[in-house]
Parts: structure tokens; sequence; C-alpha cells
């Protein structure tokens, strides 16, 4: 899995990680803050937070003692792109589809 | 990996012959998912159990988004189950054009129910079809997007980041 979207859809697979993620989006936190509301070893979030570094998702400093987590945003930016794209050909079309059956039934027509 | 299935589910102000209908007709296809421009919807149908349906349908960037569809099971009026892949304009099976770990296969059940009162509904289920680990986790996902509303989420907190 090396292309950035498919990196970032699988990091996002996991729900422990989206919960990480939403916490990073008020503000920086270091990893134990991450892994404190979560009954998970500490090589299990570490894990965790490998995965979301390797997508892209997150950066972490390199200069401070906690090294705290960062939210980035470029992946983001895509995958909601790809999102809009794939509500696109969902409920888009639905939607469409819905319009196009409105037109071919006579309005105030007793349903 | 287990996969669960993305279901979409709509109710429509039609009777469910007239959805049938035009679900299942290209003239009627061209005009619902190429409203702008119907003419130039591409599609060659073959509507029967092991038929194949190749169509293009023009995007709004311009471009266009070929797909095949190959009919397994069909009952009038019930119930369509196909598999569904993306296309090059040639016909073959290609990658998802923004996701390449997209699943080049995914299984499509669509389900049409009388609801009386001239309304119906119709849902559709997809699975990952032959998939590799890679493809279902692209498709976990992307599923957890649409279902667990992250996209949402995820779109504020863009909004957010691009004001800072």
């Amino acid at each position: 899995m090396t292309d950035p979207l498919s990196l970032t859809l699988g990091a996002l697979a996991d729900p422990t990680r989206r919960a990480m993620l939403l916490r990073l989006s008020q503000g920086v936190a270091t990893v134990s803050d991450l892994g404190a509301p979560f009954a998970l070893s500490q090589p299990a979030i570490s894990k965790h937070i490998k995965v979301l570094e390797r997508a892209g998702l997150i950066s972490r400093s390199k200069a401070a003692q906690f090294r705290p987590c960062r939210l980035e945003r470029a992946p983001l930016a895509q995958l909601t792109d790809f999102m809009a794209h794939f509500a696109q050909v969902t409920e888009g079309q639905l939607d469409q589809l819905e319009t196009y059956l409105a037109t071919l039934q006579p309005k105030g027509a007793p349903t | 990996m287990t996969t669960a299935p993305l279901t979409v589910s709509r109710v429509f102000k039609a009777p469910l012959a007239l959805l049938w209908q035009v679900q299942t007709e290209p003239a009627h296809m061209a005009k619902w998912l190429s409203p702008d421009n119907p003419a130039a919807f591409i599609s060659r149908m073959d509507f029967r159990e092991g038929g194949t349906h190749f169509y293009g349908s023009p995007m709004p960037d311009g471009s266009i988004m070929y797909g095949i569809v190959t009919y397994r099971e069909i009952v009038p009026m019930q119930r369509i189950v196909h598999v569904q892949s993306f296309a090059d304009k040639d016909g073959n099976i290609t990658p998802h054009p923004m996701a390449p770990t997209w699943p080049r296969e995914m299984l499509a059940t669509t389900t049409y129910e009388d609801l009386g009162d001239g309304t119906s509904r119709l849902s559709i289920t997809w699975v990952p079809l032959n998939a590799t680990e890679v493809e279902e986790a692209t498709f976990d996902g992307a599923r957890a997007g649409m279902q667990g509303g992250w996209d949402h989420q995820f779109g504020q907190i863009e909004t957010y980041l691009a004001g800072l």
C-alpha cells in the first residue's frame, strides 16, 4: 500500500486511530495523551501512532522531549476530494435519479 | 480482515415499475446519469443473467468514467446482483483513477421494494469481490467514512486547519 490515498484510507479503517486524530484536531498531544483513553498496551499504542505517521496524517516534533504529535492537513485534503467523488457517484446518482423520476410523472398526480 | 458491506438506500416517489424501467433501460439511464448531456452517455447493454453492460458516464470535468457491469442475477422488479468494475475506453478493467488500491471488483446487490402509494425503495449493497487485503483495507476506510460520518468530521478539521 504505497500511494498516499490508500495509506490514508488504511490508517482510517481503524476506530482507535480515528479517535486519536479527532483528539489531535484539538491541538498537539503526546503519545501518552493519545493512548490514555484506550485500554491498550504501550506497544499497541505505538503501533497505531506509527501507522498514522507513515500515512502522513501526523508528524512528531524531534526537538521537544516528549515528541508531541501534530495533525497534518495534506492527506485529509486529498481524502475529502476522494470522498466527494465517492459521494458523487453514489448519493449523487440517486439524487439525479430522483430528479429524473419527478420529470416523468405529472405534477399533482395522486400518489 | 472481515469486510462489512456498504449500503445506500433511498425512497423514491415513483411506482416500482417506473423505477425498475429507468434503472435498467439505457435510454433512461442516459437521462439521469448524464442529465446535462444525455447524448454523451455511452452504453452497450446486454441485460440478461451472464450479460454485461459497458458504459461511459460523462463527469463534470469533461472526462468520461467508464465501467463494466456483469449481471449475475436478475429478478424483475425485485433484485439485481452484478459485478462492478472501473474500465478504460476499450473496456479493459482498470484501477480506480483516484485510488489505485480501491477494489477492482465489487459485488453489488440492488433490491427493489414496492412501498405502495406510488412510492418505492431502492437499496444497493456493495462488498469487495476477490479483493486483496490492501483492497479490503481501502474499502473499509471509505466505508467508515460513508457510514461513520468521518468525512464530515475531517472536512471540518480541514476547514479549521485551513483558517489557521
